[in-house]
């Protein structure tokens, strides 16, 4: 059999994501300032040798914002991408092991509701109901993100769900919650990894398109997304701000998809794709 | 695939052919320019009457209807030159009369207003003192806002132009009063309903047009004027909601002027070719109201704290671009006020305002956040419109003395919600300095004043207004409301920082633009042209 490599795809954004990723874990070490260290003199500074993106309105380093603001934006991503897999495959595992029942016809109606209705709408709304911040905003990223990985794994069960290591486990007595848990949920995972290396790309993006809307990260938390917010009256006198956390947006989605990329490729070979 | 190919290069040619065609025609017209045939000094004539046929105003609102009892349509009237007021306040602070010829107090209670015979409203009719008296009525009787300016006044007919006020108080500045920008006289004869635009009837040098809600208003010159006559036919007044476009509009050199310009625009539109900033301090303080029920905000030494923790200097620069001037009582930017700005305390001392927190029980904890018996000082600041930086800078400010500070930022029915059910512990507004100091003092601080947001009640405050409403002239009036905002400072219910900032873009093509501390009611004048 032959051996599945790494692509130059994949090692790339493991590279640009670990790099992204040891900045901002490690941020203390990059930088001298803190993110809430105002310092009215210093506002609105240029690139430069003591402030390397510049300084917002506040006068506070953009640089070091920009890996605080990363801590923020993508491990809420995460922690937001890693509930919605948990509903998502969950609930996909259990709707294509009993496809064709109520629960089933109940939850895919259920689906294509979610998948029809805004997502920014249903931040909004609320947002709206019980004010703005990260905790509702996840709470909306979540209600709406584990739809994906529902479908995927829902279609994966259904295709898998008759074949003969399962129907094996189920002639020995195994439970169905044996079943799910160490006959299907194993073989979903490689599909549904790849899909959460886009999702988390996706995320990331959404959850600074909310921030940026102001429903997101309050101030003075640092976030990739509310900083762009900030930035933005002041953007035709000093673009310079919006350039760090827009960026370290790009890079890491670009990271996330380069990598899912790759996965893909690797675990799906029949799935790629030439560009 | 020959025919289809085929076909392809048919359409190109056909199309090259009707380009050459249509270039050709351009270019071997027989036919000479009607322009060729005129002067350079015709044609510039010409460009400049041209131009001086529509003025493009654009702010963030426009009048929501025509009836100046619905607010906000009078001080958008009053701005687009349409409607008129008895008395009008100058740039400079100064009362003058308007419509009114002149006010002459007889007594302590009985003032005589002369009016002009030549004023006529639009449909011609006199403006009489039966139909000024029942414009005012009509403002008393529909208009909230309207109606505490009139409730000390009683009006009768001295003759067709001269009407009596007799008033409850003695020595009310009636003047004052009547310059309120939702006194415009309209008129109320059976006809004019002020449903549409075709049952209205101002005084103004303008007449509405047409009016599109929310998105724009236009006005044409009125013939009938009694006043000066404008040099300008047409006024567009357009409804720009989004800050940023209103940037671009004043940039992009098709409107004159530009009003509510964001503080961080400024000087990219300075350095524009096509505008310039008009900024004046406008007689508006910008307040950070205080929760007085709140447990904490109870506390006199608290909120004193809170006052004395505030760097004004610093949160104008870093919340208002240093568009402002501190000021530390609410009257302060009142021109009439002036020599109380800044007259009770410098303002900033973060160990006083620490040693007040430490007095009043509040003990800084290792994770540098005070607590009282195992309670933190969290305060919650509300924010609307563009004073979002004005709160995060608030917010720094009180994070050094150890308050937990977080800012809430939302439309101004967030807002008003919040005062509702107390959900707030502070919140940054801006309410008019300018008018009648003791309506303007008891709705700051009366215990139903309509911006007393936290309740404030205080015994001495309520003697303090009494003694106000009852000051004989002027100057004691002068005197009370110097007493009553030295009092306030000290019991700081609310906290003042600045006036805000009036911000404006004014083409460069535009000549007889005057700036003035109430811009939202001043922009159009009879003096007003758009050069070349």
């Amino acid at each position: 059999m032959k051996r599945k490599r790494c692509s130059i795809k994949t090692v790339t954004g493991l590279v640009l994501l670990l790099t992204i990723v040891v900045l901002i874990v490690f941020a203390p070490l990059f930088t001298d300032y803190g993110p809430y260290e105002v310092n009215s003199d210093e506002r609105l500074e240029s690139f430069g040798r003591e402030h390397l993106f510049g300084t917002d309105r506040f006068g506070r380093d953009i640089f070091c914002r920009t890996l605080y603001g990363g801590r923020m934006t993508l491990f809420s991503s995460l922690g937001a991408l890693a509930m919605a897999l948990i509903i998502g495959v969950l609930l996909g595992i259990l709707t294509g092991l009993y496809s064709q029942t109520a629960f089933d016809v109940v939850l895919m109606r259920l689906i294509d509701v979610l998948m029809a209705f805004p997502f920014m709408v249903l931040a909004m709304v609320i947002a709206a109901l019980w004010g703005s911040g990260l905790d509702k905003l996840l709470f909306a990223v979540v209600a709406v993100w584990w739809v994906p990985f529902a479908r995927l794994s829902r279609s994966i069960v259904i295709k898998i769900k008759n074949d003969s290591s399962v129907c094996a486990a189920r002639v020995l007595g195994a439970s169905q919650m044996r079943i799910i848990f160490c006959e299907l949920l194993p073989k979903t995972f490689s599909s549904v990894f790849v899909l959460s290396t886009f999702e988390l790309g996706t995320l990331i993006l959404s959850i600074s398109a909310l921030s940026f809307l102001g429903m997101g990260a309050q101030p003075p938390q640092a976030e990739w997304g509310s900083m762009l917010s900030d930035a933005r009256s002041h953007f035709f006198q000093h673009p310079y701000i919006l350039f760090g956390p827009a960026l370290f947006i790009v890079l890491t989605v670009l990271s996330l998809n380069l990598i899912g990329e790759g996965l893909r490729d690797m675990l799906d070979p029949y799935e790629k794709t030439e560009l | 695939m020959k025919i289809r190919t085929g076909a392809a290069r048919l359409c190109a040619f056909a199309l090259a052919l009707s380009l050459l065609a249509s270039c050709s025609a351009k270019e071997y017209s027989s036919e000479k320019p009607e322009n060729e045939s005129k002067s350079v000094a015709e044609l510039k004539s010409e460009k400049a009457s041209q131009d001086n046929t529509k003025l493009v105003v654009a702010g963030s609102e426009i009048a929501c209807g025509v009836d100046p009892t619905v607010y906000p349509a009078a001080d958008y009237l009053l701005n687009m030159g349409a409607a008129e007021i008895l008395f009008k306040v100058d740039a400079d602070g100064i009362i003058k009369p308007s419509l009114a010829k002149q006010a002459v107090q007889l007594d302590d209670y009985t003032w005589k207003i002369e009016l002009r015979p030549e004023a006529v409203f639009w449909s011609k009719a006199p403006v009489t003192a039966e139909a000024v008296i029942s414009s005012l009525m009509r403002s008393k009787e529909l208009d909230m806002k309207a109606s505490p300016y009139l409730a000390d006044m009683e009006f009768s007919v001295i003759d067709d132009y001269t009407i009596k006020v007799v008033t409850k108080s003695p020595n009310t500045d009636i003047k004052e009063n009547l310059s309120y920008s939702q006194l415009v006289i309209h008129n109320t004869s059976a006809e004019y309903s002020y449903e549409d635009i075709n049952s209205a009837d101002y005084t103004g040098m303008y007449k509405i047009s047409s009016f599109e809600p929310a998105m724009r208003m236009t006005f044409e010159k009125n013939e009938n004027y009694w006043g000066k006559k404008p040099q300008i036919q047409t006024i567009v007044h357009e409804q720009i909601g989004d800050s940023d476009s209103r940037v671009m509009a004043a940039m992009s050199g098709q409107y004159h002027v530009v009003l509510d310009i964001d503080r961080a625009s400024c000087k990219q539109i300075d350095e524009s070719d096509v505008s310039h900033i008009v900024m004046v301090p406008g007689a508006q303080t910008m307040t950070i109201y205080l929760n007085t029920q709140n447990e904490a905000l109870a506390d006199y030494r608290v909120r004193q704290a809170l006052a004395w923790g505030i760097d004004r200097e610093e949160l104008i620069m870093l919340g208002m671009e240093g568009l402002s001037e501190p000021v530390i009582t609410w009257l302060g930017s009142n021109p009439a006020y002036k020599d109380i700005k800044n007259a009770f305390f410098t303002g900033y001392d973060p160990q006083k305002a620490e040693k007040l927190l430490d007095e009043a029980g509040w003990k800084l904890s290792d994770d540098q956040l005070r607590y009282k018996d195992g309670k933190q000082l969290k305060m919650l600041i509300r924010t609307f419109r563009n004073d979002k930086a004005l709160g995060e800078a608030i917010q720094i400010q009180w994070r050094k003395l150890g308050v937990n500070a977080s800012v809430k930022h939302g439309d101004y029915s967030l807002m008003s919600t919040a005062y509702e059910n107390g959900d707030w512990e502070a919140a940054v507004e801006g309410w008019g300095a300018y008018g009648n100091v003791v309506g303007l003092l008891k709705t700051q601080y009366a215990p139903d004043g309509a911006a007393n947001y936290g309740k404030y009640k205080d015994e001495k405050v309520d003697e303090l207004l009494k003694n106000l409403a009852e000051a004989p002239n002027s100057e004691s009036r002068h005197q009370a409301g110097v007493e009553l905002s030295l009092y306030i400072a000290e019991k700081s219910p609310a906290i003042y920082i600045c006036p805000r900032p009036q911000i404006t873009a004014v083409s460069n093509k535009l000549e007889g633009f005057v700036p003035h501390f109430r811009q939202f009611e001043n922009v159009v004048n009879a003096d007003l042209r758009i050069g070349l």
